[in-house]
Parts: C-alpha cells; sequence; structure tokens
C-alpha cells in the first residue's frame, strides 16, 4: 500500500472532484529511509518524490535530521538537484546553526477564499515540533528548545494573523495529549510516531488529535466548514487507503520504478 | 515488404508513445480509472487537509 504514485493520484483526484474547495497537503515529518543499508540509494528518491508532491509544510522529526543533512550535502557536491530541499519544513523548536542545512522556517501560513462566504477568506497558521527527549540529535549543531514553550512562542506570533492552527509532530500521543492542555490555542495536532493502527482522530478540549498510519499507507483527512458569525469550525475525518484500486499517477510512478530498479542493482551488487 | 514492416511498426510505436503520453497528461489532471467511492464524504466544507506521515522510505508501494 502507499506510496508517492497512489498519494499524487489522490491529491489530483481530490482536486478534479471539488475544483472549487482548497486543500492542504501536509507532512508530519520521518519521511526518509532510516537503519537499512539501502537507505542512501533509496532516500534521494525520497527527496525528489517528496518534493513534486507539492507539500504545504513538513514536520522537521527527529528521523529525517540526520538525512535533511545528508540530502543538503549531496545537493552541494552536485550529485541531486538543489532545488529538490526547496521544500516547506518548518519548525517551532529546531534551529540549524550548522551552515549548508535546508532552510527550517518557524511557520507558514497559508490563506483561502472559502466557498460559503463571498469575499471571506481563512487563514491558516502551520508549525512543526521536534521530541527528542533523549537528546540524539546533536545540541551542538542544533538549537533545541522545549516543545510546549517552543508551541505557545510560535502561536503568540500568530495570534491575530491567523484563524486557524495547526502543530506537526512526532511526540507520542502521550504528550501530545498533555500539549492540547498545556497549550489549547492549537486547533489540531498531527502525531507522526510510527503507529500502524488506525485510530480515529480524538477531540481532547478544543484540539483535535490526528493520528495517520504509518508508511503512507492511507490518507488522513479532515474537511473544515467555518462558522463565519463565530469561532466554531465543523469538521469530518476519513481515511483513504491508497490501496491496490488507486492509479498510480503516471510522473510518480515512473519516479518509483526507477528507485525500485536502482535499490535492486545496490542490492545485487551486494 | 520488409520497409513496409519497417513503417508500421515505426507508426505503431508512435501510436503507443502518444497514447502514454495522454494518459500522463490526464491523468495530471485527476481521476483517469480513480474509484469514485475513496472521494467519498460530505461536499459541505470549505477546506479539506491531507495528512501524511512516518512514510519512512515507502516510495511505494509497499505491503
Amino acid at each position: 500500500m502507499g506510496g508517492f504514485a497512489r498519494r499524487m493520484s489522490y491529491f489530483n483526484a481530490f482536486a478534479r472532484k471539488y475544483p472549487a474547495r482548497p486543500f492542504l497537503r501536509l507532512d508530519g515529518g520521518s519521511i526518509f529511509s532510516h537503519g537499512v543499508a539501502a537507505a542512501p540509494v533509496m532516500n534521494p528518491y525520497m527527496l525528489e518524490g517528496t518534493y513534486l508532491s507539492q507539500l504545504d509544510a513538513i514536520n522537521l522529526s527527529v528521523w529525517d535530521v540526520p538525512v535533511w543533512q545528508e540530502m543538503a550535502d549531496l545537493a552541494a557536491a552536485g550529485q541531486i538537484a538543489k532545488g529538490f530541499l526547496d521544500v516547506p519544513l518548518v519548525s517551532a523548536n529546531v534551529t540549524p546553526k550548522i551552515p549548508n542545512y535546508p532552510v527550517v522556517r518557524p511557520y507558514v501560513i497559508r490563506e483561502y477564499s472559502i466557498a460559503s462566504g463571498i469575499g471571506k477568506t481563512v487563514r491558516i497558521g502551520i508549525t512543526g515540533l521536534l521530541f527528542d527527549p533523549e537528546e540524539r540529535i546533536s545540541r551542538r549543531d542544533f538549537l533545541i528548545g522545549e516543545p510546549s514553550e517552543s508551541a505557545r512562542r510560535v502561536l503568540d506570533e500568530l495570534q491575530g494573523r491567523v484563524d486557524y492552527r495547526i502543530v506537526l509532530t512526532d511526540m507520542d500521543i502521550g504528550r501530545a495529549i498533555s500539549l492540547a492542555s498545556a497549550v489549547p490555542k492549537i486547533n489540531l495536532i498531527l502525531v507522526t510516531h510510527n503507529y500502524s493502527a488506525l485510530t480515529d482522530p480524538e477531540q481532547v478540549g478544543s484540539t483535535l488529535l490526528v493520528i495517520p498510519v504509518n508508511e503512507g499507507r492511507m490518507v488522513s483527512e479532515v474537511r473544515l466548514k467555518f462558522d463565519l458569525k463565530s469561532v466554531n469550525v465543523d469538521l469530518q475525518t476519513r481515511f483513504v487507503p491508497l490501496d491496490s484500486t488507486v492509479p498510480d499517477d503516471p510522473v510518480m510512478g515512473q519516479l518509483a520504478q526507477r528507485a525500485h530498479a536502482a535499490v535492486e542493482e545496490f542490492q545485487k551488487g551486494k | 515488404m520488409k520497409t513496409l514492416s519497417a513503417l508500421f511498426i515505426w507508426f505503431a510505436a508512435i501510436a503507443v508513445s502518444s497514447d502514454v503520453a495522454r494518459a500522463g497528461q490526464q491523468s495530471q489532471l485527476g481521476t483517469v480509472g480513480f474509484p469514485e467511492d475513496l472521494l467519498g464524504g460530505t461536499s459541505n466544507f470549505d477546506l479539506a487537509i491531507l495528512f501524511h506521515g512516518d512514510i519512512r522510505g515507502n516510495f511505494g508501494p509497499c505491503g
């Protein structure tokens, strides 16, 4: 299941079915492969697929921090296209101190006209939070803030500038519940913590917690209906399985074929 | 005869590659053979958010 080609196919199908409705494409992070021999072969393809997916924001997770560095090094050495690093990485609590690291923004804001209110717009603020209690990421190379404090600081900065606030994080579900209680301004938290079970989104106070199924097997979807006269938002959540009934997007399908061939070649040469 | 066969193969190859190119363009725009039931749900919404996370190297598809 899963994969870039099926995900892009779903993005395109969604755009065609609901042409007047905007949609955000968000990734909670932990994109790359890690700890397997073929990872250095696979990861440039993961980067290319991520770039081509035209995402609106990507969280910087503990899992991905060293691989983004590797990708930047490969780009500096001319081994992959530098343009592939032009992706919207967000983090409220990570500041790279090392040169040549991909750009990490504290947040992004997206603004959309909404169908139910002529001339009305809604502004969405999106940030990320890295969770690293074991300090696996070098504090010499990265400035890493405490997650709740960092989230609060960024949301204060967004005060009055956005109508809906999203946090993407790799913290576990328990910590995310605590975060929702400690920082009630967050409207939605995406909890990317390698859960393989299908878990329905949960409302914690005024915050919706969404847990994606790992390895991209499904797209988690939230549809929002804004009440223009109040702060209320109606929502519907869905899971969309990216199984074999979903056709491949041709461009992404070719990318996956190239990636499979490269991994096969690498494994033959071992 | 050989020349005619070669021409036929050449034209056939052009037709196949054109079809592939057209299919690619259509699919880029949307839903060629996309299962309609996966696009269900309420149509009464202003904005949708599509999430992924923990892809972990699955350029796809995995098991």
